[in-house]
C-alpha cells in the first residue's frame, strides 16, 4: 500500500482531492449544525402559488403591527391578469419542515371589509418582524448562479441557492415551496416568538 | 570507456535524447527488461512483413457499424411512443447491459478482443440512458439531480471495478467521466461553491491525466489534460474576476505553460496559451479600449496573438514534440 502511494503519488492526490472536498464540506456544514443550537422560533413567510386552472377569488397582503399579524383581504377584480394566490407558511427548523397556515379568506374579507384585520388562524401568535430573530438567526436571500464549466460539462446547470436562516456557520435551508407548487415567490413576514 | 559513452550521449540530438529518456522511464515503470524490448522489436519487424488489412475494408467496416447502430437507434425512436415503460427500459438499459456482458465475454477470447472496445462504449452510452429512462418511467417525481447522482454512482462503480479487473483504456475513460458526473452533481446538490468545485475537479483531473500519461492508458491523457485545465482556468477566472487578485489568473496561465513543458503535454500548452491570450484580450478591452481606442486595442491584441502563438509553437518544438 505504502509503495503504491509512493509510486502513484500524483494519482492518489488527484483522487483524494474531491474526497477531501467532501470531508471539508461535511466539517463546514454538518458539524457546526450538529453542535449548534437550532433556531427556537418558527419563520413565517409567504409564497405565491400559480393557479393555472383559475385565478384566485381573493387577494391578500400581510403585515405585522404590534407583534400581531394583520391581513388585508380584497376581491380579485382583474381575474384575467392575476393567477397567483398568496400562501402563508411557517418553517420549523427543529423538524426542518414547512407547513401552510390555511386562512379562511372569505371570512377574513367579510370581517375586514377592505381594512386590515386580525386573522382567526393567527390570532394567538406573537410575531417579531425584525430581520434578526431573538436567538440571532437571520434570513439569507436566494442567489441564482450558473454552475460554471463543470455544470456545463457534467450536469448541474443553473441553480438557485434557495433561502436559508443562518447564524455564523450554522445554516438551515428553507424549502419555500411544497412539491406540488408550480411557482413561488418568497416574502419574509416575521418570527413566531410566542403562541 | 565511460568518457566515450558520455561523449556519444552528448552528441545525440535533444529530441532523440528525450525519446530515450521516455523509453527508459517507461521500461523502469513497467519493469521491462532489455530482452523483452528486443523480443518485442523482433515481433514488430516480423509483423511488419505481414500484409496489413486494406484501409478500405476497415473504413467500410466502420461505416457499416455506424449504419447498424444508427438503424437500431432510428428504429427505437420511431416506435418510442408505442413502447410501454418496461419496453422502453428494456431497449435502453437491457441493450446496454447485454453490450456490457458481451464486451466482457469478448475479452476472454483473443479473436474477439477488438470488439470489446466498441461494445464497452455502447454499454457506457446505453446503460446510463436506460437508468435515466427507468427513473423517468417509474419514479414519483423529486429532484432530477438525485436521479443523475444515482446513475453516476452505479456507472462509476461498474466501470471502475471492471477497469480494475480488466485494465482497458476505454473503461478508464468512462470511469473518469462518470466520476466527474458523480462529483459535479453531488456538490451541486449540496450547493457547494461552484468555483471551488471547478478548481478542485480541475486540479484532480490534471493529476489523473498525469498518472494516465505515465501508464499504458496514455492515449486518453491529452483529453483529460485539456478538460481538467480548461475547468481549472475557467473556475479560477470566475473566482478572481473583477477583484485585485485577477493577476493570479495570468500567473496560473504561465504556470500551466511551464507545466506543459515539464509533462510534455500539448493539451496543457494549448489551454495555457489560450487562457493567456484570452486574458490579454480581456485586459486590453477593459482598460485600453476606451483610452487608446478600440482599433489600437485590437492591434495590441493581434500582436499579442501573434507573439503568443509563436511562443507556443517554439515551446512545442523545443520541449514537447518528440
Amino acid at each position: 500500500m505504502k509503495n503504491f502511494i509512493k509510486e502513484n503519488l500524483v494519482l492518489v492526490i488527484g483522487l483524494s482531492l474531491p474526497i477531501l472536498l467532501i470531508v471539508l464540506f461535511f466539517l463546514a456544514t454538518v458539524v457546526p449544525k450538529s453542535f449548534g443550537t437550532p433556531p427556537q422560533y418558527e419563520l413565517l413567510f409567504t409564497t405565491l402559488k400559480y393557479e393555472y386552472e383559475s385565478s384566485p377569488v381573493y387577494l391578500v397582503d400581510f403585515k405585522v403591527v404590534n407583534h400581531q399579524l394583520m391581513a388585508k383581504v380584497k376581491k380579485n377584480d382583474d381575474k384575467s391578469r392575476n393567477y397567483n394566490s398568496k400562501k402563508l407558511m411557517a418553517y420549523n427548523a427543529k423538524t426542518e419542515t414547512v407547513r401552510e397556515i390555511i386562512i379562511d379568506l372569505p371570512k377574513a374579507a367579510e370581517a375586514g371589509d377592505g381594512n386590515d384585520v386580525i386573522l382567526e388562524e393567527t390570532k394567538g401568535l406573537k410575531i417579531d418582524a425584525a430581520m434578526v430573530s431573538p436567538d440571532g438567526y437571520q434570513l439569507e436571500g436566494s442567489n441564482y448562479s450558473n454552475n460554471g464549466l463543470v455544470g456545463g460539462l457534467f450536469g448541474g446547470g443553473n441553480r438557485n441557492s434557495g433561502y436559508r436562516i443562518k447564524k455564523g456557520a450554522v445554516a438551515y435551508k428553507v424549502e419555500t415551496t411544497q412539491p406540488d407548487y408550480y411557482y413561488s415567490d418568497f416574502k419574509f413576514v416575521g418570527w413566531i416568538i410566542g403562541q | 570507456m565511460s568518457q566515450k559513452i558520455d561523449m556519444s550521449v552528448a552528441s545525440i540530438p535533444p529530441a532523440k535524447k528525450a525519446a530515450l529518456q521516455d523509453i527508459v522511464h517507461l521500461a523502469k515503470h513497467h519493469q521491462i527488461t532489455l530482452d523483452e524490448i528486443s523480443h518485442a522489436f523482433a515481433n514488430v519487424s516480423a509483423q511488419a512483413n505481414k500484409p496489413s488489412p486494406s484501409v478500405l475494408s476497415q473504413l467500410f467496416g466502420y461505416i457499416g457499424g455506424i449504419f447498424v447502430f444508427a438503424g437500431i437507434g432510428v428504429f427505437i425512436s420511431m416506435y418510442w411512443d408505442d413502447f410501454g415503460s418496461a419496453a422502453r427500459v428494456l431497449v435502453t438499459l437491457g441493450t446496454g447491459l447485454v453490450a456490457f456482458i458481451m464486451a466482457l465475454v469478448c475479452l476472454t477470447d483473443k479473436r474477439y478482443e477488438r470488439a470489446a472496445t466498441p461494445l464497452f462504449l455502447i454499454a457506457a452510452l446505453l446503460q446510463p440512458t436506460g437508468i435515466l429512462v427507468m427513473l423517468n418511467e417509474y419514479s414519483s417525481g423529486g429532484d432530477a439531480r438525485h436521479g443523475l447522482l444515482f446513475m453516476a454512482t452505479y456507472m462509476l462503480i461498474q466501470q471502475a471495478a471492471t477497469f480494475w479487473a480488466k485494465q482497458r483504456t476505454v473503461l478508464a475513460f468512462s470511469a473518469i467521466l462518470f466520476g466527474c458526473i458523480f462529483f459535479a452533481n453531488l456538490f451541486d446538490i449540496w450547493d457547494a461553491n461552484e468555483k471551488l468545485i471547478g478548481i478542485v475537479l480541475g486540479i484532480s483531473l490534471i493529476c489523473v491525466a498525469y498518472a494516465l500519461n505515465q501508464s499504458r492508458h496514455l492515449p486518453i491523457a491529452p483529453f483529460w489534460y485539456f478538460v481538467g485545465s480548461a475547468i481549472l482556468m475557467w473556475s479560477v477566472f470566475e473566482a478572481v474576476e473583477k477583484t485585485p487578485f485577477e493577476i493570479i489568473y495570468l500567473g496560473l496561465a504561465a504556470a500551466l505553460i511551464f507545466l506543459s513543458t515539464a509533462v510534455r503535454s500539448r493539451a496543457l500548452l494549448a489551454v495555457g496559451s489560450l487562457s493567456m491570450l484570452a486574458y490579454i484580450g480581456y485586459f486590453t478591452a477593459k482598460h485600453f479600449a476606451n483610452t487608446l481606442g478600440w482599433p489600437i486595442a485590437l492591434v495590441i491584441i493581434g500582436i499579442a496573438l501573434i507573439g503568443m502563438s509563436a511562443f507556443a509553437v517554439k515551446l512545442n518544438n523545443q520541449y514537447i514534440k518528440q
